[in-house]
């Protein structure tokens, strides 16, 4: 058994460490590791690493609780800022730009379109029970004058 | 007390208080999180925030295949990451840095204290590496949780932590050779040094 099997390999020891090591092989590392001091000094190290590198981020973070009650309000803050309203803020909030140009350039043009309609046939109608009356009263207006001029022709005679 | 799962139900079902309690349990551990990439308080409370944010907008999607924890985790790694790269000044990763170092440089080096240095080398390392150690080291994850949060195989998340410790080890190593840094002396035992008994 060369040296480097004997010591096992690195990787090994790291799941040794972690305890993610097949049953098998766990149990051949900790043969391994009661007989052999440089393994023991290997998986030491790794120990040693894992262990100081976890102690020196420690105090990083605010311990002071009014901290963390400022954060949290600034957080749900936010987040009642992205809160849904209605249903109706909803469905607008869903629609595209484009798709609301649209609705709102095609529901004015609808309703314009409508009015006219309306419009056209109000004042149509209104234009032409005019026009009706008028011709009549232009027809009996005519017919009278016609009516007096036969009168004085008569006379005349 | 309701479970993360019941709560996250609740918010679904339009409760905001239950949202506010997500926010009270798992804020610390996103700031500490946050905090460990940025390394700027300021920039990791922005990080923290828009985690949040991202969580309740998404909070349909969650199904409650991975732990809330994990998921909210995978969020604010992705938004922490992504607010580094927008970062004025370039994050330059470890492989691309010519670690031959004057003899000089090394003497400044270890006048800091072991904690900045390892700190520094941390900081360092590839950002997967560096990902998976803060996972496994500082919040004591399961690497399963680590390959949902790293949206990878078990396998890689594992041999990430691995690459990650081993390169640290080489690294401290190499300083210690070069130094009689008497830090040292109590931290990486050398050879023919009375081992203390190994417990498993």
């Amino acid at each position: 058994m060369n040296y480097d099997v004997q010591l096992g390999r690195e990787q090994w020891w790291i799941d040794y460490l972690e305890d993610e090591l097949e049953p098998n092989l766990k149990q051949d590392l900790s043969m391994l590791l009661h007989n052999s001091l440089p393994a023991q000094r290997r998986l030491e190290v790794l120990k040693r690493l894992r262990q100081l590198v976890k102690e020196c981020e420690e105090a990083i973070l605010p311990e002071d609780p009014s901290y963390y009650d400022g954060l949290h309000d600034r957080i749900m803050a936010a987040v009642d800022g992205r809160r849904p309203r209605s249903r109706v803020t909803k469905v607008f909030a869903r629609v595209s730009p484009r798709q609301l140009k649209f609705s709102v350039v095609l529901g004015s043009s609808s309703l314009t379109l409508l009015l006219s309609l309306v419009a056209w046939l109000t004042t149509g109608r209104d234009n032409g029970s005019t026009t009706l009356s008028d011709h009549g009263s232009d027809h009996s207006r005519e017919s009278s004058t016609s009516t007096v001029a036969g009168v004085a022709a008569t006379d005349q005679r | 007390m309701k479970s993360d799962i019941e709560l996250v139900e609740d918010v679904k079902a339009g409760d905001g208080q239950a949202f506010s309690e997500l926010v009270q349990r798992h804020q610390r551990a996103l700031l500490r999180l946050s905090v460990r990439f940025l390394r700027d308080l300021a920039l990791a409370e922005d990080v923290v925030q828009e985690s949040f944010i991202k969580a309740y907008e998404k909070i349909h999607s969650f199904e409650g295949r991975s732990s809330f924890k994990s998921w909210l985790f995978q969020i604010a790694v992705n938004t922490a990451k992504n607010r580094l790269r927008s970062l004025p000044y370039e994050y330059v990763s470890i492989d691309d840095v010519n670690l031959g170092v004057d003899p000089g440089a090394e003497n400044n080096l270890v006048q800091l204290d072991l904690s900045r240095m390892i700190r520094q080398e941390v900081s360092q390392l590839p950002e997967r590496q560096r990902i998976a150690l803060t996972l496994r080291i500082y919040e004591d994850l399961s690497f399963r949780e680590i390959a949902q949060i790293m949206a990878c195989p078990y396998d890689t998340a594992k041999a990430n932590y691995r690459h990650g410790l081993m390169r640290l080890r080489e690294r401290l190593e190499s300083l210690q050779s070069q130094t009689d840094w008497k830090d040292f002396e109590n931290f990486f035992p050398m050879e023919g040094d009375r081992m203390p008994e190994v417990e498993q």
